[in-house]
């Protein structure tokens, strides 16, 4: 006989009576059944083995390694808001330096960017399906600071020189990148809600002890202000209309 | 301030058991990884408006659910969901999709997977994570007795795609 229609062993009671969720009164009502009758105890033990079986299909994704940004996620965007101050706007007199051989040192900036990724920019950029953006713990932060305004994180400081939109509709942002000792220039454009990172590549002049910026023809960040130029549909934004941008969240 | 880093130093020991939620409701780990970030992005943001002394894990599985829910309205990620009856049907009499499910988890997982979504939240929130009906209704947003029917179809379900075929009479008894 089918215990679907009697009442005190219906399917959701003896489910209920499997997860101990039923009064002691009810759970006495199947407890005296079950003593009657071994078929149902045969079946009740037969769910309880499946019961098990679910419980345990999915511990092998509690034995794996959580991916780090995630834990970057949720610890780290905190250091960056405490940690965010504003620091001396690098003259934007300096970007339009853009020499010609520049440019063409560009087409050998992509060729290095992976290398300066794992070298030099630390937690700030990370790979997703093979390309290179701004790691998801810092893309509020990137999107949330103004130009002459930096972040900074354990991996170094990120400071934005400009935001601008490019000629395919993108809005970019040019930054300068200290971490350790090393100085780098960088450009990011937002695609698809994640920050691509255009290119990247080393300043070589030296650094002021002061913290000022000493510019020197043919540095790097000449030839990313160079690529900027290229890509860069009319001028910059200014700080109002990148504000607009940054309120717009970025849309 | 304090208070605050011990919450996020919570949360991160709750990312494994968020990854495999969302691993069952997603169907791969990309996907639950991104649901993941999703969530805890947004569990980090508003921080604020967790109640102290209710259970974080719950707020965070709330928020996971939810967002997996706008993710699955807005992209369909999973595409159509199969009627496990469906399955049943295409299986056929020779078997070969049942399994012992006592030596074989992946059948299980399988068989998970292609339960209603409605039916694969309750299981794994009742059935995996061990929660409560109570707990797991609270996280879901619907009543005890909603999750008590949807937790007897899902093991039904589960038990005729598992179950070894020959069986009749033991299955008859056991539609629980």
């Amino acid at each position: 006989m089918s215990q679907t229609s009697d009442p005190v062993v219906s399917p959701e009671r003896l489910s209920a009576f499997l997860d101990g969720e039923l009064s002691e009164l009810e759970a006495a009502e199947i407890k005296s059944r079950l003593n009657a009758e071994p078929q149902l105890r045969e079946a009740l033990e037969r769910q309880r083995d499946l019961k098990n079986a679910i419980a345990a299909a999915y511990d092998d994704v509690l034995d794996q390694p959580v991916p780090q940004h995630l834990i970057d996620t949720v610890m780290e965007t905190e250091k960056e808001a405490v940690s965010e101050k504003v620091v001396a706007f690098r003259p934007r007199t300096f970007l339009r330096f853009a020499q010609p051989m520049a440019i063409a040192a560009s087409l050998a900036i992509g060729l290095v960017v992976g290398a300066l990724l794992s070298a030099n920019n630390g937690a700030f950029t990370e790979f997703r399906n093979g390309q290179a953006v701004i790691a998801s713990a810092h893309t509020g932060a990137f999107q949330s600071t103004t130009s002459g305004a930096a972040i900074s994180s354990r991996a170094g400081e990120v400071r934005f020189v400009e935001t601008f939109v490019s000629k395919d509709e993108q809005l970019c942002r040019e930054f300068e990148l200290s971490a350790n000792d090393d100085l780098s220039a960088g450009l990011a454009c937002l695609h698809a809600q994640e920050w691509r990172l255009v290119a990247l590549a080393p300043r070589t002049a030296p650094r002021a002890p002061s913290g000022a910026y000493t510019p020197a023809a043919g540095s790097s960040d000449d030839a990313i202000s160079a690529i900027s130029g290229e890509i860069k549909e009319g001028a910059a934004l200014s700080l109002k209309e990148e504000a607009a941008v940054i309120a717009r969240n970025w849309r | 301030m304090n208070d605050d880093i011990e919450i996020r130093k919570e949360i991160v020991a709750l990312l494994p058991r968020l990854r495999r939620f969302g691993v069952s409701l997603t169907g791969n780990q990309d996907d639950a990884d991104d649901l993941v970030q999703s969530a805890v992005e947004k569990a980090i943001r508003r921080l604020d408006s967790w109640q102290r002394g209710t259970r974080l894990d719950s707020w965070i599985f709330r928020i996971m659910h939810n967002a997996w829910i706008d993710q699955h309205r807005q992209k369909k990620v999973r595409g159509v969901s199969v009627d496990i009856d469906e399955v049943i049907d295409l299986a056929g009499d020779d078997g070969r999709r049942v399994a012992q499910f006592r030596d074989d988890f992946s059948a299980v997982r399988e068989a998970i997977d292609r339960l209603p979504a409605t039916q694969r939240s309750v299981v794994m929130l009742a059935l995996v994570e061990g929660r409560s009906y109570r707990e797991t209704a609270e996280i879901l947003d619907v009543s005890e007795g909603t999750v008590m029917s949807r937790i007897a179809r899902a093991r039904r379900a589960l038990r005729r795609v598992l179950e070894e075929p020959g069986d009749e009479e033991t299955q008859d008894v056991a539609n629980i």
